[in-house]
């Protein structure tokens, strides 16, 4: 049997204290307010965050969570921290009601 | 029949594909087993069946790891890097359907660094990946002939 590369070995151990260093901060989720996204109610009442937040700079895990999505996706945000809503103005997720979430409804793809 | 390149440019080339993809696999894969919950979530988001999630939340991490693992090793070095190539494969044919629109959703990406990346950006670097995986695995051998015949004469056989 050919030896073990020791090179390659010290690199993987790299690899694995990198990927330790970079894990991401884990946000308590008493800390974070609860919000729906990526529908729309087809009457236009009910208009829910249709955005990828990570494509718009915001990270996983320190500024919002995904949570496990039943018919609607939702996610976890850091009511300290900004976002964006659908016009592209960006808000305190403090102003944005914590319940009171109408999921009824007929929802349709914001695409 | 095959013959290894050794001692060659190219050898430290394979070398040091080898050792970017024992880093990319082994920071990827635990990168996920380190934060799972989250790697859960990201998957939950993606536009795959969630019956499978708790099954991929495990077999992703695990494949990765095990295929870093393999490319330490002299015996399952080859292993290895037919593994990487399978995975970085599959990986961008999912994220071309991404990119093709071929979902009703754009997800967000996975963990680690990668999740600063635009999905562009990700296709890119597994295609060039892809590229030198390949390289590392069918450029390092050279075809041979077949073995000369030796053709023995009977003024040969005589003498």
């Amino acid at each position: 049997m050919k030896k073990i590369a020791f090179d390659l070995v010290l690199i993987a151990l790299f690899g694995i204290a990198a990927a330790y260093t970079n894990k991401p901060l884990t946000v308590g989720p008493k800390s974070l307010h609860k919000y729906s996204y990526w529908y729309t109610t087809t009457d236009g009442s009910k208009i829910y965050y249709g955005f990828d937040l990570t494509s718009l700079g915001y990270t996983q895990g320190l500024d919002y969570d995904c949570v496990t999505p039943a018919a609607t996706c939702t996610f976890d945000g850091d009511p300290t921290r900004a976002h964006s809503d659908l016009g592209g103005q960006y808000f305190f997720s403090w102003d944005v009601p914590v319940s009171g979430f109408n999921n009824t409804g007929t929802f349709c793809l914001f695409d | 029949m095959t013959r290894k390149v050794k001692g060659s440019p190219f050898a430290l080339l394979k070398h040091c594909v080898e050792a970017l993809l024992v880093l990319l696999f082994m920071y990827t894969g635990f990168s996920k087993l380190f934060a799972l919950e989250d790697f859960t979530g990201t998957l939950y988001n993606q536009p795959i069946p969630h019956v499978f999630v708790p099954l991929l939340t495990w077999i992703f991490p695990c494949l990765e790891v095990l295929t870093a693992g393999c490319l330490l090793f002299g015996r399952t070095r080859r292993i290895g890097l037919y593994s990487s190539l399978a995975l970085m494969i599959l990986f961008t044919a999912y994220i071309g359907a991404i990119l093709l629109h071929f979902f009703h959703k754009t997800p967000c990406s996975c963990g680690g660094i990668f999740r600063t990346l635009t999905w562009p950006q990700h296709f890119a670097i597994n295609l060039g990946l892809i590229m030198l995986t390949c390289l590392a695995l069918f450029q390092g051998r050279k075809p041979q002939g077949p073995p000369s015949k030796t053709i023995s004469s009977p003024i040969n056989s005589a003498t």
